[in-house]
């Protein structure tokens, strides 16, 4: 803000031109209230340096270079696009690749061998289990064997020693050929007792409800033990379609060949001991049951022949020889 | 820059650089070798220097070259403060211009370029100090103090008139 103090200041800025509109306004407004400084203020505005009248010129030749010729403006080279580098796949970095595809099989190997062994200590732990339960049950087996030789072998482990307990008593009544399906039926699966009049549908689907070749854990406490004594022949003519499994064949007649070779039940305390030794053969491989099941299912499709004679045993159709 | 654009700067800035050295030094040979050195100086760092600031750039040189002459040549007789005595008798003369002229030879060579640089050119303080190597304050109390300087004489010989 201007006033009597500083207003020479202010009068110097006017004339150096480095105050704002504003401000020249201010300064202007001032001298109007303060005519005494006009005078003042109108000679340091003329005391400025007008280089018009002083216009001296130089003689500008002596300082010009020559303009010569830009040599990039002399020699311009354009690049012939038609030629090109022959055989460029040549050039190319493979290493990279290579090392990223062997990683991937290498990858792929360790994968595959964590698989195998975890399966096989998969497999392993059941066969162990397998044959734990199986030596708990013939331990205990000679343990009331030896108390109770005409006993049957109970165990209360599974629902298959019952299945067993049936089968000691069907051989000691002597219907060894009941006992045969008996035992290819508890070895393969438990199942309610199916009728006569179970139309084709009801009996596809039994057959792929209860596959037969599943541990000992799927079987149903609840369900009505097999009677092997109640077996009959059913002519296959009867039935409106059906499903045979040639896997069930097999294992029957491996059945009965364990049936013909052991002794008579009701004097053999080591029935049981052989009828686990036979579960413990058949189901060795667990590999061995998944291909059977593909077999099984794969197979259920074609239809029994109709001269063929089959025993009901629950939902399986055990052929008989004629 | 390039030869086309040293030779642009040639054209603008060659009047004006001589003219300032001229009023400075009042000789003007000394004058057209401190402008031809300076534009030498600027063709040799040509790569460094670029065409928009080629003016401030020929106005630092030629001030660096001017003070240097003068230190070297002792010709300006510097008078600092005017007195009485030294203006008892001179002829006066009623043209304000030419007092003007003869106040600014007796302001020091660093008062002289700020008033010139700041009246012929038109600079600010702050362009002002990049030539002279000043800050923007001093630049402004230097060239204050020359312009009161400058009244002080002029207004006194008015009154003598």
């Amino acid at each position: 803000m201007i006033n009597l103090l500083n207003y020479e200041t202010f009068f110097l800025l006017y004339a150096d031109g480095e105050l704002s509109p504003a401000e020249q306004e201010s300064v202007l407004e001032f001298v109007k209230q303060h005519p005494l400084l006009e005078e003042e203020f109108n000679l340091i505005c003329r005391l400025k340096f007008n280089p018009g009248k002083d216009l001296v010129k130089m003689d500008k030749s002596i300082l010009k270079k020559e303009m010569a010729e830009d040599p990039e403006m002399l020699y311009v080279f354009e690049p012939d696009l038609s030629i090109t580098c022959p055989n460029k796949s040549a050039l190319y970095k493979k290493e990279r690749g290579a090392i990223v595809y062997r990683f991937r099989m290498f990858a792929a190997a360790a994968a595959i061998l964590f698989s195998a062994g975890i399966v096989w200590l998969v497999m392993g732990e059941k066969q162990q289990d397998a044959s734990l339960a199986q030596q708990d049950i013939s331990v205990q087996q000679e343990k009331q064997l030896s108390s109770n030789p005409e006993g049957a072998v109970v165990s209360a482990v599974d629902a298959q020693e019952k299945n067993i307990q049936h089968v000691i008593g069907i051989q000691q009544v002597g219907h060894k050929h009941n006992a045969v399906s008996a035992i290819a039926a508890g070895v393969f699966a438990p199942t309610t007792v199916a009728t006569l009049e179970g139309t084709a549908s009801q009996l596809s689907v039994v057959q792929k409800e209860n596959i037969g070749l599943q541990t000992i854990d799927n079987v149903v406490h609840d369900q009505n033990p097999i009677d092997a004594s109640n077996a009959s022949i059913v002519d296959v003519s009867a039935k409106p379609s059906t499903k045979r499994n040639l896997s069930e064949a097999a294992l029957v007649a491996a059945a009965e060949r364990m049936a013909i070779t052991a002794a008579p039940m009701a004097s053999e305390p080591n029935a049981a001991l052989l009828i686990n030794a036979a579960l413990k053969e058949e189901k060795k491989s667990a590999f061995r049951s998944i291909l059977r099941t593909i077999n099984r299912r794969l197979l259920n499709e074609q239809e029994l022949p109709e001269d063929q004679k089959f025993i009901q045993v629950a939902n399986f159709y055990i052929p008989v020889n004629k | 820059m390039t030869e086309r654009e040293y030779n642009d700067c040639v054209d603008a800035h060659a009047d004006g650089v001589f003219r300032f050295i001229l009023k400075n030094l009042q000789h003007e040979e000394d004058a057209r070798d401190i402008v031809q050195t300076a534009f030498e100086k600027m063709w040799k760092n040509r790569a460094s220097v670029v065409q928009q600031t080629s003016k401030s750039y020929l106005f630092t040189v030629a001030y660096h070259q001017m003070i240097d002459h003068i230190r070297k040549n002792k010709r300006v007789q510097l008078v600092d403060t005017f007195d009485e005595g030294s203006r008892v008798g001179r002829e006066v003369s009623p043209d304000l211009k030419q007092e003007l002229e003869k106040a600014l030879q007796r302001l020091t060579p660093l008062q002289k370029s700020l008033v010139l640089l700041k009246d012929y050119e038109g600079y600010s303080y702050e362009e002002i100090g990049e030539i002279t190597a000043l800050n923007a304050s001093q630049v402004k109390v230097y060239l204050h103090r020359a312009r009161l300087q400058l009244k002080e004489y002029v207004g006194k010989l008015e009154n003598i008139i």
